[in-house]
């Protein structure tokens, strides 16, 4: 009987509820080059976009190459014409795994951090 | 029923911050619904008051609005300071202290906090004149929607920002009037006590109402889905502030229809009394509603949050689709019930005795239907509703095919179809990956049986848990490789994808600049693993070339290895074989061809078809066009 009260209340928000896009933390939605890929030709900036708008004052990105040595120029910035953008300029990187990692802070206040790793492979 | 799996509640920035974020919005309200009752009710309800009692009252309301005026000025400064603290990660007073300038000037909070200050002074400086008073504090605490999500999603105006706005307006009408409310019927005799609550009514109604229709269009938009609902922090406080809403609804019916009509008859001071106490406890639970509501603003949505499941059941058609038998018997139990509920609304028509039978019936009718509905229901875990974090990319498909080899060829076989070498002395056999019923599970479905191993009927595990020899993204790298492969041997063998099938995402580099799969959403795009380009390009079609390094003109390029090898599995062609595919504008693959496009007007009415033919129903629609 418990099992079909919960059938019964499923149903009932299933009907109710249905998906809508909402975001309210600057989470990473896509990034350039891409999270995890493989590139040929080395990249001269890093571009990240958030699924919010983000406070430039207080968001940076850091890129590390695989000795976890700090590489970008540290001049994070935001990408004019679009507030949910976040870009470092990187000199040229030779062949290896960098990681990337972001500290952002969104408009509405809340911060969250993460990081992903990408490939130049020759 | 229950798994026993719990969303986490950490906030950032702490409780300091959500507690400061309640005491600014709750000091907001006040103002505002205290302002609200001077202006409209106090005029109307208190006409035939004496003079004497008229102007305490008055000198008492407009205290309540001074000191109101007090609390939300030092809140919003003391929130300021611990959200430049938090902004900056500063760890000393002259650190934070540093910040301020930046976060005052640079920052949309900062702006928002200067302009609500600002409508604050306004405010004290009517504070003689109720109809700019009430303006001005509508203006202080409408400017709090600034600070919500909504702001931040879309920049300028839009539906979610004006529902957040009305939200805040109507609350503050209900919620902040109440206390004036509670101080003119204790001050005031019997029967304006009566008025004042019979004028605050009209307040109280178009109040509720205007927060029960934007509530529920944020939770919507907010929450995202049933899961979001039932499986996250965010969705769980939503639920405990419907709660907080239903009880103080349940106060504000008693106090109106109950308790005020009773003091203009018998007993007034008890009936005064019982309706102050009412008043009383319900600012109570306004204040706890506010506060869960600034936790609420502190957790990341539901729709941005990875699910917990709490449930060991979910809702799913699988098993109606898969076998037709069963339609029939939840057609007959829906049917039954629909029944039961004409049944009821008929009942609202008759006399008291023939309504109890219809409900004793619709009881019945209920209670054996319901029970044939079970098939409705598929297991469930904590994660499946989790989706994966890979975004089906090339890298984790190629990354899943390695790590299936290692670790799943043995027993389901290097094509999947649960024929691998250790597969014949196993007493249950593995499961099939390539049949269709792969699709009818979510990735969280997968990922919990690939970490935390497969249990047979008799309970006991028929495949391990790969939890400690598989990292996370390692066993979404193996969904995504078992899923691209199930529809590739689909494809070879029909020329159909079983569902629509996203393309998998890389890097590439255009003219323009790095560029990725994802950003051309929005166009068809036409892959090529190996040449030719096409000497026309349909208008709209972006071209990638794979195998490339240089991006040439009005052309993509991808050197990625992992790009031809995610495709190849996608198509079911072995190495060295390779296709044209084209990319719907949604990202969805819609056709693949080995001969590729060579007429440039076949190519345009392909494209054509496309844009016309929404994706999502079927990931093809004219096999013959596969030349595979």
């Amino acid at each position: 009987m418990h099992r079909s009260l919960l059938t019964a209340l499923l149903m009932a928000a299933a009907v109710m509820l249905s998906p809508a896009a909402a975001s309210a933390h600057a989470f990473l939605k896509s990034a350039s080059p891409a999270v995890g890929s493989t590139v040929d030709v080395a990249p001269g900036t890093i571009a990240l976009t958030f699924t919010e708008s983000l406070e430039p004052d207080f968001s940076s990105i850091v890129v590390q190459d695989a000795h976890a040595a700090q590489i970008d120029k540290k001049d994070s910035h935001p990408v004019p014409g679009d507030p949910t953008r976040l870009a470092v300029s990187v000199g040229s990187l030779s062949p290896g795994t960098y990681t990337v990692i972001w500290h952002v802070t969104s408009t509405d206040t809340h911060k969250t951090t993460g990081k992903f790793s990408f490939t130049v492979a020759h | 029923m229950l798994n026993g799996a719990a969303p986490s509640f950490e906030i950032d920035g702490g409780a300091a911050l959500v507690l400061l974020r309640a005491l600014t919005t709750g000091a907001l309200l006040w103002v505002f619904g205290a302002s609200l009752f001077v202006w409209f009710v106090f005029p109307r309800a208190f006409s035939r008051l004496p003079p004497a009692t008229a102007a305490a009252l008055g000198t008492r309301l407009s205290r309540l609005i001074g000191g109101g005026l007090i609390a939300a000025a030092i809140a919003l400064t003391l929130w300021l300071a611990a959200q430049t603290a938090v902004f900056a990660d500063a760890d000393s007073v002259g650190a934070a202290l540093g910040a301020l300038p930046k976060v005052l000037f640079h920052t949309r909070f900062g702006w928002v906090v200067v302009l609500q200050l600002l409508a604050l002074v306004a405010t004290a400086l009517f504070v003689r004149r109720p109809a700019g008073a009430a303006i001005a504090s509508g203006v202080a605490l409408a400017l709090g929607a600034g600070h919500s999500h909504a702001l931040s999603m879309q920049s300028g105006p839009s539906l979610l920002l004006g529902a957040e706005t009305v939200h805040l307006l109507a609350a503050g009408a209900w919620l902040g009037g109440l206390i004036p409310l509670l101080v003119a019927v204790r001050m005031v005799p019997a029967r304006e006590g009566a008025m004042a609550a019979r004028w605050f009514s009209p307040i109280g109604k178009l109040a509720v109402s205007a927060i029960a229709l934007t509530a529920l269009y944020q939770g919507v938009v907010d929450v995202g889905s049933v899961s979001g609902l039932l499986g996250t922090a965010y969705g769980w406080m939503a639920l405990c502030k419907l709660a907080l809403f239903g009880v103080l609804f349940g106060f504000a019916w008693v106090n109106r229809y109950r308790f005020a009509p009773a003091l203009l008859r018998g007993d007034a001071a008890s009936s005064k009394r019982t309706l102050i106490v009412s008043i009383a406890l319900q600012s109570a639970f306004g204040a706890l509603i506010v506060l869960v509501a600034a936790f609420l603003a502190t957790l990341p949505p539901g729709m941005h949050t990875e699910p917990v499941w709490p449930f060991t059941m979910r809702f799913s058609l699988a098993t109606v689709r898969e076998a037709p038998e069963f339609r029939d018997e939840v057609m007959g139990a829906v049917l039954a019930l629909l029944g039961a509920i004409a049944i009821i609304v008929l009942g609202q028509f008759m006399q008291r005795w023939t309504r109890w039978l219809g409900y004793a019936m619709a009881a019945i009718i209920t209670f054996y239907a319901i029970p044939h509905l079970d098939v409705l229901l598929a297991p469930a875990y904590p994660t499946s509703f989790e989706t994966s974090p890979t975004g089906f990319s090339a890298t984790s498909i190629v990354r899943g095919e390695a790590l299936y080899g290692s670790n799943c060829a043995s027993c389901h076989g290097a094509d999947g179809r649960g024929d691998g070498p250790a597969a014949p002395g196993l007493a249950v056999p593995p499961a099939d990956l390539t049949a269709p019923h792969l699709w009818e599970h979510s990735d969280g479905e997968l990922a919990w049986w690939i970490g935390q191993g497969m249990p047979g009927p008799d309970n006991r595990p028929v495949m391990p848990g790969f939890e400690g020899k598989l990292d996370v993204d390692e066993r979404w790298s193996v969904i995504d490789f078992i899923r691209a492969r199930n529809a590739g041997i689909h494809f070879r063998d029909t020329g159909e994808w079983p569902v629509p099938v996203a393309a998998p995402g890389f890097s590439m580099a255009c003219r323009t600049g790095p560029g990725t799969l994802d950003a051309l959403r929005g166009s068809a795009v036409l892959l090529l693993l190996d040449g030719p380009v096409p000497s026309d390009i349909p208008p709209g079609l972006r071209v990638v070339e794979a195998g490339e390094a240089q991006p040439k003109a009005g052309l993509c390029v991808s050197d990625d290895p992992a790009v031809p090898q995610a495709y190849r599995i996608l198509a079911g062609l072995s190495a060295g074989q390779n296709a044209s595919f084209l990319i719907d504008r949604e990202g969805s693959l819609r056709y693949a061809s080995r001969a590729g496009w060579s007429d440039p007007a076949a190519l345009g009415r392909l494209v054509r078809l496309l844009d016309k033919q929404a994706t999502g129903a079927s990931a093809m629609v004219h096999p013959h066009h596969h030349t595979m």
